[in-house]
């Protein structure tokens, strides 16, 4: 911008912009669980029932009920949506690699949904890290990057390296990812409200 | 040989319940109801067990009251979100019992919000333009003051004597103007609404609106000519 020529642009805007990317992120996830699923038989499904207490982001101990969100600063909530979005940076490129050979006859619309879920998810990663520079210029609550939930690749280890391993694998991950978009969305609605608290009828 | 003569008497161990669905009105709290299977002509008891995802521990459900008949509801302090429940339903009677499928339920996934509530639709004109304005208030459960949930609406309007309701997507307001009524006719106008990733509520009592035998926009052009 030339001197003066434009106004910087609002935290409230930002957050506006950033709902709407994590909203397409949780409907693309959705869409894609449900891809995956129609095509299953009954009986794989209940093997497919891997815990999701065993995602590699359950170490983050994000909130788990409106108490413990709303106890959270704006800062918090930012740094945990951000931390949450950075986990998912390798997992989702491995994902988008997997489609590609997956042995599934929806793996065409597997493929550019997870392309879409990788590029919109790091391109909310950015946006969140410009809305916590904005509040936080001083980077008092910057995190440390060891903080970001490791992944540790591929089918885990009790998992063999056949094609139905690589199926299973791909949903239990589809499975964690379609949680975190979920609250993702959650926490940057809830922050998008939040800072337009001058008007209540934006929420 | 006991069981024997039992069972020939028309009693048998009873069959297997269904649990049917699991809803949470506003993120915080939610009820699931099942069906009895066939209770094999004997009293049978109902008991409803879960455990939640990334513990081993059992638990049987915390109030059997509040829901109703068949039902079990998960007060604030026992509802987590972002959380596998897994939740059976044991029927138990002299001869035997038996054990639903399991439901597995993630409470984001589940929120199924009252309906909107104050629905006022109030007939006026804005530069010469009649309208129909409608207003409505999320249900008072569903906290959105703090952004916790997120409601869209949608509204629908019809002519009294009409059959085809006229739907209105409103996204997050929650106000809506509706033009092109006829004049002289009353109106039925109803709300729902449904939080970002959810059910639809069902729909809201009905608000009748009379409209009145205004002067058409046209008219008057055609009058002042």
């Amino acid at each position: 911008c030339g001197a003066g020529s434009c106004q910087p642009i609002l935290v409230t805007d930002l957050l506006d912009r950033a709902a709407k990317v994590s909203h397409r992120l949780h409907a693309l996830s959705t869409a894609a669980s449900n891809d995956l699923n129609n095509h299953f038989a009954p009986a794989l499904k209940l093997v497919m029932m891997r815990p999701l207490s065993l995602c590699h982001t359950s170490s983050l101990n994000t909130p788990e009920d409106k108490e413990q969100v709303l106890q959270l600063s704006q800062e918090d909530l930012l740094t945990m949506v951000a931390l949450l979005l950075k986990s998912w940076g390798t997992p989702l490129l491995y994902l988008v690699k997997e489609a590609q050979e997956l042995p599934h006859p929806a793996n065409d619309a597997l493929l550019w949904k997870m392309a879409e879920l990788s590029q919109q998810t790091e391109n909310l990663a950015r946006g969140i890290d410009k809305i916590l520079n904005k509040l936080d210029p001083t980077g008092f609550h910057s995190f440390s990057t060891d903080l970001i939930s490791p992944w540790s690749g591929g089918p885990g280890l009790e998992m063999g390296s056949d094609k139905k391993s690589h199926l299973l694998n791909f949903h239990f991950l589809l499975s964690c990812f379609r949680r975190d978009s979920n609250k993702i969305d959650s926490f940057v609605k809830l922050l998008r409200c939040r800072a337009t608290k001058m008007n209540p009828e934006s929420c | 040989i006991l069981l024997h003569i039992l069972m020939s008497s028309g009693q048998t161990p009873p069959g297997r319940p269904v649990i049917t669905e699991c809803r949470s009105p506003e993120k915080e709290t939610f009820t699931c109801w099942w069906v009895p299977g066939s209770s094999g002509g004997l009293t049978t008891k109902y008991s409803l067990h879960y455990k939640i995802d990334g513990s081993q521990e059992n638990y049987e459900c915390p109030d059997y009251k509040t829901g109703g008949q068949n039902s079990c509801y998960f007060n604030k302090s026992y509802t987590s979100v972002w959380n596998t429940y897994t939740i059976t339903v044991i029927a138990t009677n002299n001869l035997g019992s038996n054990i639903s499928e399991p439901l597995y339920v993630d409470v984001a996934y589940i929120v199924q919000p009252h309906q909107p509530e104050n629905i006022t639709a109030e007939f006026t004109t804005l530069d010469q333009k009649p309208y129909l304005m409608v207003k409505w208030d999320p249900p008072k459960k569903a906290d959105t003051k703090s952004g916790w949930m997120t409601l869209q609406y949608e509204l629908r309007i019809k002519p009294e004597k009409g059959l085809i309701w006229e739907n209105h997507f409103a996204g997050n307001q929650k106000q809506f103007n509706i033009y092109s009524l006829i004049p002289g006719e009353v109106y039925l106008v109803e709300v729902h609404c449904k939080p970002d990733h959810g059910y639809w509520s069902e729909w809201s009592h009905t608000t009748y609106v009379q409209i009145p035998h205004y002067m058409r926009v046209r008219d008057t052009s055609i009058w002042m000519m």
